[in-house]
């Protein structure tokens, strides 16, 4: 890979939706999945992101502009980021899976965290409700789990 | 807890299932997730659907937050907590193989600190990078001495009353040599000088040492 080039260097991602980004080099890069690929020379002009379509792509290369510029304040950043993620959970899956398999760890960490909030200090029945996960336990292996746990289901509230 | 009955929730599911997003995410996310929240929040998850019933015993970030603390206080119900506790270090500290990253533990109120600092021995065996320890109630904590043979440990955050242990033979029974951060915040005022004056020589990866409050030098 030439580092020492001055001028802007260009990379096209190429989403699922085969939609292209021209983005500048060191912005893309913040992607480990991305700088591999660069750095073992198997991605040529276009990079080809299978994983991800053009409507989350848009909201990555949004994030990542923003983590590439060394003049924003800590605090700054921090408002950027609890901004960013005030998406419907819908998006903030999509925008995990596309963290996950671009590896961008500070994106993936604060969906997480976004997810993380939501179940935080609500009940197993409330957590259903909310992500629609459906109780495939038997009453019987419901109430066995809940005797192991019984030290993690003390107190807990309805809501 | 009210619970909602089978059939109602079988029959809402049929007329309008919407897709189960959350549980579909690979695992190492979904462990990921859990890491974010105290440990007891994250192993309530258990009985949300079979997907997750292991799910929690596999994050390698463990937060105990005052939640926890009350299991070790040793005026609960004892049998409650004491199978409480036992469940936890088998299932998270011992039944689980990963390497656990970072242990937190913070104590606001009674807790015993015979089962604190079993607790803390165990998250070492286990390749512990990060520990760090609140400790503000009346009682104090003396740290095992594993910690001060830790290869593996890189953060190690003390606030509140923790005392570290006298008995620290230099060099042999203090050496951790990846540790790169050292946080002292307001731990107890007496303090071994031969700690402090070996610090540097026994942890020689040290990058930031942050020390807090007003320290007293035993000799």
């Amino acid at each position: 890979m030439a580092t020492t080039t001055t001028e802007t260097k260009m990379l096209t991602l190429c989403t699922s939706d085969k939609q292209q980004f021209q983005i500048e080099e060191t912005i893309a890069l913040q992607a480990v999945t991305i700088r591999n690929m660069v750095e073992d020379e198997c991605a040529s002009n276009v990079i080809p992101l299978p994983n991800v379509n053009s409507k989350i792509m848009i909201q990555i290369i949004e994030y990542l502009k923003k983590h590439v510029d060394s003049s924003v304040s800590k605090e700054d950043m921090e408002k950027f980021d609890s901004a960013f993620v005030e998406k419907k959970l819908s998006e903030i899956f999509d925008i995990i899976l596309a963290a996950n398999y671009l590896n961008i760890k500070n994106l993936l960490d604060i969906c997480c965290q976004r997810v993380a909030d939501v179940m935080k200090n609500k009940s197993p029945e409330w957590v259903r409700r909310t992500f629609n996960i459906v109780n495939d336990f038997t009453a019987e292996e419901e109430a066995k789990i809940r005797k192991e746990h019984e030290w993690a289901f003390e107190g807990v509230d309805e809501d | 807890m009210k619970k909602s009955t089978t059939s109602e929730m079988g029959r809402r599911s049929i007329r309008n299932r919407k897709a189960d997003r959350l549980s579909s995410l690979p695992d190492e996310v979904l462990s990921h997730i859990l890491s974010f929240l105290p440990l007891k929040v994250a192993a309530e998850t258990s009985i949300l659907s079979k997907r997750w019933r292991n799910l929690w015993t596999t994050v390698t970030n463990l937060h105990c937050g005052d939640d926890l603390s009350e299991l070790l206080n040793p005026d609960n119900d004892l049998k409650n907590s004491l199978f409480g506790y036992a469940g936890f270090v088998d299932r998270v500290l011992i039944s689980n193989s990963a390497q656990i990253q970072k242990f937190s533990l913070s104590c606001y109120s009674k807790y015993d600190p015979n089962c604190v600092a079993i607790l803390v021995s165990e998250a070492i065996r286990r390749d512990l990078r990060e520990l760090e320890l609140y400790i503000y109630t009346g009682w104090s904590i003396e740290l095992p001495m594993c910690l001060f043979t830790c290869n593996s440990l890189e953060v190690l955050r003390l606030h509140g009353k923790i005392d570290i242990p006298g008995k620290i033979d230099i060099p042999d029974s203090f050496w951790i040599p990846n540790l790169k951060v050292l946080c002292i915040n307001r731990i107890r005022d007496v303090f071994p000088l031969k700690f402090m004056q070996n610090l540097f020589r026994c942890c020689p990866g040290l990058e930031d040492v942050i020390l807090i409050g007003f320290l007293r030098l035993e000799q």
